[in-house]
Order: C-alpha cells, then sequence, then structure tokens
C-alpha cells in the first residue's frame, strides 16, 4: 500500500523537481505524483504517492517541509489510505517511544 | 519572489537613461552593495561579462581567483570566519561547474554563501548552446535554494531573498543564475527595504521538562556542535557550562565553542576523537546535543552511542531532531535564551565530574614520540602555542586535518576553518584567502598536506596578487596518508595509488609563485620554524617534512562503536 503526502506549493521554476529529488534522496521511491493548478494559479496542490518502505513518513515530510517551494501540508481525504508508522531511520525512536516534544519556531 | 514591473528589454540602457532605470548586471551591484558586501570572489567568462562591467568603479571588491573552485571556497571560508554572507561568481559552463564542488561544501556545513552564475540568453536555454548546462538542475541537491532570475526587473527582489534564505535559521549556499539577456535588459532602481527575521521563540515547557531531566540524571554531558558559532550562541553556552558545571565533549565543527579552560571539556568525539570524550559520551545518561546532528563521524555505529542516554536535542532545523537519534525532548528555537534559561548550578554531579576528569588525565595527548621524524601532533601544539588567541586554523582534509582538530586549540569555532560534511580536499587555502579578507586583523594560518595543497595550488597566485598574508604549514609524508593508513588497517595493507614520492619540490613551486617558502625536516628546528613563519610579513609556505606511516590515533574503524576506537603506536 502507497503512502501519500498532500502538498501546498508555490508554483515556482524547480518546485516540483525539488520534491521528487529531495524524496528520492532521502530514501523514498516515488510511485506517483499528480498536481493540480494552471499556469495562473499561484499554488499548487501537489499528491504525492510513495512505495512502502523502511523510512518514517514523518522524515520526508520534515525535509519537504524545509522547502521554500512548500506552503504547507494538506490533510489526506477520508477515503485516502492513511500511511501506517513504519520503523524510523532513527536508531532508537524515543518519539515513537515517549512522543517529541517539537514546537513551532523552526526555520522552516 | 516579487516581480516589480513587467517592463521587458533586451538592450543595456544608456547613460542618459532616467536615474530609476538600470541594467540587470546594475541593479545586481546595487542589490550586493545594499547587502553591504565588500568581496566577491570569481572568474570571468562569457555570459557573465555584463555583471564584470558593472563591477567596474562599483567599490565592491573583485578577487579574481584562478580556478571558479578556489572561489566558491573562499567565500566559504569568508562567511565562516566573519559570519557574513559569503558571495562567489562565475560564467556559465565550466564556470560554474566549476563551483559546484564549493557550493555542496558549504551546503553539508551549512554555511551562509550566496553563488552568482551567468547562463546563456534566455532564448537560447534548452538549445545546447555555447557554455550552457543546467545550473540550476545540477546544483539542485546542493543548495538551500536557487533561481533562474527571467526578467532584469525580479534581480533586485531576488538577491534579496537570495542573502535573507542564505543567512535565516540554519544557514546555507543558494544559487541565482542570471542569464546574459537578464543581465543586460532593464530593471528598475527601488528604495531598499530590509527583511525582518522572525526570532525563533522556546517552548517553555518543553524547557521545563528540560530542567527536569538535567536535575534528574547522574551523568549528563553536552555534546557542542557547530550549530552553537552558528546560532551566535557560545557567549550563552560558556555561561552554560559556568553554571552547571557539566563535562562536555565536541564535534569537529563544535571545537572552539567552550572556553580553552573549561577543565570539563574533553574534546572531540567520534571517529578521530579523543578517548576521554568517547568513553565520557558511551558513560552519560543524558546527552544534550546542541547544535549537533549525530553525524557518523560522530556516533560511530549509531545504535551503540551513548546506549544508556536520554537526549535533549536543540536544533534550528527542526529536520534534524529524530532524523537519526530519536529525542527525548527536541528543541528548536533561540539557543541563546534556552541555554540561559536552562543555566542553574545541579547537584549531584561531583562523581560523574570526577570521572570526567580522570578520563581526561588517562587519556591526555602524548607528544613523547619515538624516532628522529618530525612528529606533526607536537609541531601542531607548538603552533597553537606559539599563535595569538585570536589566530584563524584553515584545516585541509586528510590526516593533518584530524590533527589540527586534536592538536591546536581555538579561541572559537569561527577560528577553525575545516570542511566537516564534504571533506574536500583543497579547501584550506582557499578558506584561508577568504578569513584574511573577512577578518583582516586576525592571523591566518593554512595546515595543509602535500595532496591537499596541490588541489587548488593555483590559489598561490591569488595571494600573491594580492598580498594576503596567510601563513601555510605544508605538513609533506609524500602519500595520501588517510588513504594510506585505512589501506594500511582494513586492506591488508594492500597500497593503492597513494604514492605522492614524487612532488615537487614545494618550496620551490611557492617561490615560482613569489611566496616566501622554506623547509624544515628535524625536530629541533620545529620551534624557530614556528616562530619565524608566524612573524613573516606577506604569504608565506613553511614545508615540513613528516614520517611517511605516521598514522592518526585513535581510530574507530568503520562501522564500528566508538567504544571499539583502536590505539596505534606513535611514529
Amino acid at each position: 500500500m502507497s503512502r501519500c503526502l498532500h502538498l501546498r506549493m508555490k508554483a515556482t521554476e524547480g518546485a516540483l523537481l525539488r520534491v521528487i529529488g529531495t524524496a528520492e534522496r532521502r530514501g523514498f521511491r516515488v510511485a506517483g505524483i499528480s498536481t493540480s493548478g494552471d499556469e495562473h494559479d499561484p499554488v499548487l496542490r501537489v499528491k504525492l504517492s510513495l512505495a512502502e518502505g523502511p523510512r518514517a513518513l514523518e522524515l520526508l515530510r520534515s525535509q519537504l517541509a524545509k522547502l521554500y517551494d512548500v506552503v504547507g501540508f494538506d490533510t489526506p481525504a477520508a477515503n485516502e489510505p492513511i500511511a501506517a508508522t513504519a520503523s524510523p531511520v532513527l536508531a532508537r525512536s524515543a518519539a515513537a517511544r515517549r512522543g517529541t516534544e517539537q514546537y513551532a519556531g523552526a526555520s522552516a | 519572489m516579487a516581480a516589480r514591473t513587467a517592463r521587458k528589454s533586451t538592450t543595456m540602457p544608456d547613460a542618459s537613461t532616467t536615474s530609476t532605470a538600470i541594467s540587470g548586471a546594475q541593479a545586481l551591484i546595487q542589490a550586493l552593495k545594499a547587502e553591504n558586501v565588500r568581496h566577491v570572489f570569481g572568474y570571468p567568462g562569457g555570459a557573465i561579462m555584463p555583471v564584470y562591467d558593472a563591477l567596474v568603479g562599483s567599490g565592491i571588491e573583485h578577487i579574481l581567483v584562478r580556478h571558479e573552485q578556489g572561489a566558491a571556497l573562499a567565500a566559504d571560508g569568508y562567511a565562516r570566519a566573519s559570519g557574513k554572507v559569503g558571495v562567489c561568481m562565475a560564467t556559465s559552463g565550466p564556470g560554474a561547474t566549476n563551483l559546484v564542488t564549493g557550493i555542496a561544501n558549504a551546503f553539508l556545513d551549512s554555511v551562509p554563501l550566496v553563488a552568482i552564475t551567468g547562463q546563456v540568453a534566455t532564448p537560447l536555454m534548452g538549445t545546447d548552446a555555447f557554455q550552457e548546462v543546467d545550473t540550476f538542475g545540477i546544483t539542485l541537491p546542493i543548495v538551500k535554494h536557487s533561481f533562474i532570475v527571467r526578467r532584469a526587473a525580479d534581480v533586485l527582489a531576488t538577491i534579496r531573498e537570495a542573502f535573507a534564505i542564505a543567512r535565516e535559521g540554519r544557514p546555507g549556499p543558494v544559487l541565482v543564475d542570471l542569464p546574459k539577456d537578464v543581465t543586460v535588459g532593464i530593471a528598475e532602481q527601488e528604495h531598499w527595504r530590509g527583511r525582518s527575521q522572525k526570532p525563533a521563540r522556546n517552548d517553555r515547557q518543553a524547557l521545563t521538562r528540560a530542567q527536569s531531566l538535567l536535575k534528574a540524571a547522574l551523568k549528563p554531558l553536552v555534546y557542542i556542535g557547530g550549530g552553537v558559532g552558528m546560532a551566535n550562541a557560545e557567549p550563552a553556552l560558556r555561561k552554560f557550562l559556568a553554571a552547571t558545571r557539566l563535562p562536555s565533549v565536541a564535534t569537529l565543527k563544535g571545537l572552539g565553542a567552550a572556553t580553552q579552560d573549561d577543565d570539563l571539556h574533553l574534546g572531540m568525539l567520534g571517529m578521530h576523537g579523543n578517548a576521554a570524550a568517547n568513553h565520557a559520551v558511551q558513560e552519560c545518561d543524558l546527552l544534550l546535543a546542541v547544535g549537533a546532528r549525530f553525524d557518523d563521524r560522530a556516533t560511530g555505529k549509531l545504535d551503540t552511542f551513548a546506549p544508556n542516554a536520554r537526549v535533549i536535542h536543540f536544533d534550528i532545523d527542526a529536520a534534524e531532531i529524530d532524523k537519526l537519534r530519536g529525542a527525548d525532548i527536541g528543541l528548536t528555537g533561540d539557543l541563546s535564551a534556552a541555554l540561559t534559561a536552562l543555566s542553574q548550578p545541579l547537584a549531584q554531579l561531583e562523581d560523574w565530574q570526577v570521572r570526567c576528569l580522570e578520563l581526561k588525565r588517562q587519556h591526555a595527548w602524548r607528544y613523547d614520540a619515538p624516532g628522529e621524524h618530525i612528529y606533526a601532533p607536537a609541531l601542531l601544539a607548538e603552533l597553537s602555542r606559539q599563535a595569538t588567541p585570536e589566530t584563524i586554523i584553515s584545516a585541509d582534509v586528510g590526516q593533518h586535518q584530524m590533527w589540527v582538530a586534536q592538536h591546536c586549540r581555538f579561541g572559537s569555532t569561527r577560528q577553525h576553518l575545516t570542511s566537516g560534511g564534504l571533506g574536500t580536499m583543497g579547501f584550506g587555502v582557499p578558506a584561508a584567502m577568504g578569513a584574511v579578507l573577512s577578518c583582516p586583523t586576525q592571523p591566518v594560518v593554512c595546515v595543509t598536506g602535500d595532496g591537499s595543497v596541490m588541489m587548488n595550488i593555483q590559489e598561490l597566485a591569488t595571494l600573491r596578487r594580492y598580498r594576503l598574508p596567510v601563513k601555510i604549514v605544508l605538513l609533506d609524508n609524500s602519500s595520501l596518508g588517510m588513504v594510506r593508513q585505512w589501506q594500511e588497517l582494513f586492506f591488508d595493507g594492500r597500497y593503492s595509488e597513494v604514492d605522492l614520492s614524487d612532488n615537487p619540490d614545494f618550496v620551490e613551486v611557492a617561490k615560482s609563485f613569489g611566496i616566501a617558502a622554506f623547509a624544515i625536516e628535524r625536530r629541533d628546528q620545529v620551534e624557530s620554524a614556528i616562530a619565524r613563519l608566524l612573524a613573516a610579513e606577506g604569504p608565506t609556505l613553511l614545508h615540513v617534512k613528516i614520517d611517511a606511516r605516521a598514522n592518526v590515533w585513535p581510530l574507530v574503524p568503520p562501522g564500528k562503536s566508538n567504544a571499539q576506537m583502536m590505539e596505534g603506536a606513535m611514529r
């Protein structure tokens, strides 16, 4: 079962390349990508489908969130499969065991 | 990116145009001046010629390097030493591709850099035109962000944005690709509006929990990374360490953040770290990672790193929290404020402090190596002893880089320039060039090796041209020492392509570039040679012959735990 991220992006030069490149470089296989928007729309909506893999989706989400073209993430529609919690790349995921206290104010 | 006007042109404005009409190239210069750029490192060529034309009489000093890689690495060194954004520039095609290693170097070490590249005119883009490569595409994985400017009217806003992105949050390189028709097209002069950066705020509840963890810990340890210096948080860190009396270790890029007289600072951890630092990490029960990213060279086998520790992780980049090691508490706010809030005396640490001091005593560096050859660690300790406290040391990459990290002392992280993430041989000389320009009141020493120095030897000409007083210590073991060491230890002594015994006479090479140079090969010459080098007026090279068999110790073998350090014989 594939996993999905729904992104809202600025429709700028190279924006899609950055998203796909970030996913693949971080060890995720892009199973599909669909976009909505037109040349007059400053915001592009992107559905990124990713093959199942050993790395947690949150790892990719946090890297994508740093891209200047990424405005935000949408919640998947109710009828779409939600990504299962995968094993992270972490040596030990204290976040998974105890909950990590992250908060706004980062540079992303 | 804000577009200011829809007006487009491919003609150069003449001298009679109104003061509000300027070319894209002139707009670039105006934008650079508005960012207080004083130096640009670069090399001209066809597509970027309008920019070089606009540079004439601009007041910005252009440093003409002899290879574009030197420009990018010099801009990197300029930024590391000063905290300012470094700027490099090259033409399209090979000029741009020659920048790539330097851009990647800045990316891996989070250095604020703006790289400006010429590009063929927009009608020619995508036609395989002369000197056309997809610079934007080539550099996508190694930049924090990048732009192709399609209209002259967008130049000012783009450059402003590029500088803001390069320096804010976790710094990094930004590429701006400028097609030739854009640089000759008409832009608009505009009043400068500064961009304010939102201050990062700390989560009080998380800080309170961090305080609780600290109070409960019996063996807490601070793991200092390069992010401390980049956040200008060294003063806060030092106050925090003094108030809490916490033992600490540092990554390669974190060296210099703690004060040199902090007796509980155990030095560098990791692959070539001090044994005391690695043992302390393995024993601690709470690790405060401060601006550090759990890099594999620091952690060794990740799942054996600090096996008994809970983790409080401070990082401006939220994506670093939980990336490799799970954090009990992740803090991505203002680092200085967070450290200040946690700066309170801690009880129950006496046994742990005594243990760390004992580890430090047991594993103190020794300089009594047997034999006749000059012992590089002893020479570097002597260099550090004689150098003034403000001295900046730029290290190249290889064995000497690790010896610098182990045996030199630094007044701050900005005084230790080293290619940590990418490990770029050839970094040392151009980085020192940049540092001497951004910090002209500070002495700058470059420690290099016979392999590394040849990677950017042409920049000796740049040192000579601008009379940049970089002092170069060239440690020559006539081999690619680090590779040779690994072949000795992990490939059963099968040496493959590491012999450099046919090196040129480096003293003569330096002299041919117009650089003063002299050589030593005996231990009794070290002290006076260092004194002579540091007292020299202009750029000077000291060639030091060392034992080709010397290895860097300790060493954590690849894939092993930091607890499995190898210790070898001194040579």
